[in-house]
């Protein structure tokens, strides 16, 4: 994958105070339940290209916590709450393996590192799978356990796939392995040349594809790291869907949230979910939230991560008040908005 | 008691044989044998699967355990079950004994991709015809004969056991392999043994452009002769070549044959059924410390 660094700068996220939403009227609103905490209407949908099938998420919203940061058993197990209780997607091993989820569970995205073994039985039930194009290494006590941390946000191309048909085989297998009818299978890249990324993906028959354009690594304290500038690289993957010619392809975005407006405009750009792991960090106890440019060494991400000493077993329950706290305040405030 | 299972691999979605295996053993999904252990497999429906009942007929290492089915099956499938699939099975059958030894013939149509994928705990599993890319990935604990040829990516990510491959296979053989043993008794294409983490692959005959490439650990022998590249952006691990390389790259280096060399040599071609002679014929090349 192309490592070229991209061009462009700026926030350009105050955008709803340019005029492009507008809060509904008095009336339209009087027709809808008042409910703050309904979040039914705030769903989406991501179309398989093979099957044309939806796969549906009861709010556009993702955390991948479970794997850029060392994952422990309690943080799991908050995740798991976290996708009953709000609703949230989450990209990491579950620890419930059990397929019975309600219609507002977030879903469970099976992550897949491309440079690593692939674990093929650990599919066979995903409902979505997502390919991690980043140098990584393992961790953990292997087997079940074992986890996976990103200490290099470096665009990574597989070593054993060469060309776009290697890659269209290989996501076929995944796909075919899981036996679930709406199994959808994207990828999530870091900085590079988006624009060719995006098509390199599309054309491998992938359905969706995730711009992580900043990184929150940790939570006891949080890293932040931040690659691309926002607009651009939507601006970069919708050219790219746009020239594909491929209908319903999907644009995620692991993005920095610095005002609760900015999703909707991310929403308003084509963006169908995003992450709200930055506003997560932001809002983490620990004492120190540390942020870095892209250009300091990459080796020091998570792995390297000296001079923070992580507690020993740290509780995450408040992640599902936080979690949960903004989500509400965000629903309300895409409901009163409406698009021109 | 050991038993049987025929699978027909070409009537179930691609890469549903993991599925299928597991259902039919936790399930109990089979049909059974009657008393004489055999099964009337024309009644089998499509995708079910059939259970050789591990009679007096199997102990003694008739084939006739499994009736072959009619309808859907392919002239190569039946053409390899009927050359003693069964019969394999049941003499392996009777010497385990194992109470959880299963038995799977995978009846394909050639070139079925993703055939045997995610197998695991088998006692043995074997493919009527040649098969496509991805032929038994991720196995683990298995031991799987291809009988014919495999496509690209035969044995990515096997885990353990032994897969045996009759003729030759398309690229990338054995892809990040972390262990047991890949056995190719023909020809290998280009990059062979790519990113290899610590399984043993041996291929009889020659091998392709860049391989080894990018391994990090484990073994390659190379009974015949290699095409350009070879070892390239090796991280660990040993080549074993006992003919030529068209090139050879700067990551790697000749090392001396040493007695622990070897003996991993010889058990590596014991273990792959290959008479193992000429053994100083052979050269290692690993990265420079």
């Amino acid at each position: 994958m192309n490592t070229k660094k991209p061009k462009g700068s700026g926030d350009g996220s105050k955008r709803i105070s340019e005029g492009r939403f507008v809060p509904k009227s008095l009336a339209e609103r009087l027709e809808h339940s008042p409910g703050l905490g309904d979040r039914t209407d705030t769903g989406c949908r991501i179309t398989s290209q093979t099957s044309g099938r939806k796969l549906y998420w009861p709010v556009p919203v993702f955390t991948r916590l479970g794997i850029d940061t060392p994952a422990s058993d309690s943080l799991r197990l908050v995740l798991d709450r976290l996708r009953k209780r709000c609703g949230i997607s989450v990209v990491g091993n579950s620890l419930q393996q059990s397929l019975e989820r309600s219609l507002d569970d977030g879903l469970s995205i099976a992550p897949i590192m491309v440079d690593e073994p692939c674990s093929l039985r650990s599919l066979m039930h995903a409902e979505q799978m997502e390919l991690q194009f980043f140098r990584s290494r393992s961790g953990g006590g292997g087997g079940a356990s074992e986890y996976y941390l990103a200490d290099e946000w470096i665009p990574k191309m597989p070593s054993d796939l060469m060309q776009v048909e290697h890659l269209a085989k290989r996501v076929e297998l995944y796909r075919s392995i899981s036996d679930q009818p709406t199994v959808v299978v994207g990828a999530c890249i870091a900085a590079g040349s988006i624009y060719h990324d995006v098509r390199y993906l599309i054309d491998s028959g992938l359905d969706y594809v995730c711009l992580l354009t900043d990184a929150v690594g940790g939570l006891m304290p949080a890293r932040r790291w931040r690659f691309e500038s926002i607009p651009w690289g939507i601006e970069e993957a919708k050219r790219a869907i746009a020239d594909s010619g491929v209908e319903g392809f999907s644009l995620f975005l692991s993005g920095a949230i610095d005002q609760m407006e900015q999703p909707l405009d991310w929403i308003f750009d084509g963006v169908q979910a995003f992450s709200i792991d930055s506003v997560l960090a932001s809002r983490s106890p620990a004492v120190v939230t540390s942020s870095a440019s892209s250009d300091e060494s990459f080796s020091s991400f998570l792995g390297g991560n000296t001079g923070y000493a992580t507690p020993s077993a740290p509780s995450y329950d408040w992640l599902l008040d936080e979690a949960d706290s903004w989500l509400t305040d965000w629903s309300s405030l895409r409901r009163f908005f409406m698009s021109r | 008691m050991a038993r049987i299972i025929e699978l027909r691999v070409d009537q179930l979605e691609p890469g549903q044989v993991v599925h299928a295996v597991a259902r039919a053993i936790a399930r109990g999904e089979w049909v059974r044998g009657g008393a004489d252990g055999q099964i009337d497999a024309s009644k089998l429906g499509p995708g079910q699967v059939g259970l050789g009942h591990a009679g007096t007929g199997q102990a003694s290492g008739q084939p006739g355990a499994i009736q072959q089915a009619g309808g859907h099956q392919g002239d190569d499938g039946q053409r390899a079950y009927s050359q003693g699939a069964a019969s394999q099975g049941a003499s392996n059958q009777a010497s385990g004994g194992d109470d959880d030894a299963i038995y799977v013939v995978l009846l394909t149509t050639q070139g079925c991709d993703f055939v045997g994928c995610g197998l695991k705990d088998l006692l043995k599993a074997e493919t009527g015809a040649s098969v496509g890319a991805y032929g038994f990935a991720n196995t683990d604990n298995c031991e799987c004969v291809v009988q014919g040829n495999a496509g690209d990516y035969f044995g990515h990510s096997q885990l353990s056991g032994t897969l045996t491959v009759m003729g030759s296979v398309s690229d990338s053989l054995g892809a990040m392999a972390t262990g047991g043993l890949n056995v190719v008794l023909g020809d290998a294409g280009n990059r062979a043994g790519v990113s290899l983490r610590g399984a043993d692959l041996l291929v009889r005959g020659d091998v392709g452009s860049h391989a080894g490439y990018r391994m990090e650990s484990g073994t390659l022998v190379i009974g015949g002769n290699a095409g350009p590249n070879l070892g390239a952006q090796m991280r660990g691990g040993s080549i074993y070549i006992r003919g030529e390389a068209q090139s050879i790259s700067s990551d790697i280096e000749e090392a001396r044959l040493r007695e622990p060399d070897r003996l991993k040599l010889s058990l590596l071609l014991m273990k792959a059924g290959i008479r193992a002679s000429a053994l100083k014929e052979f050269r290692v090349y690993r990265k420079p410390d």
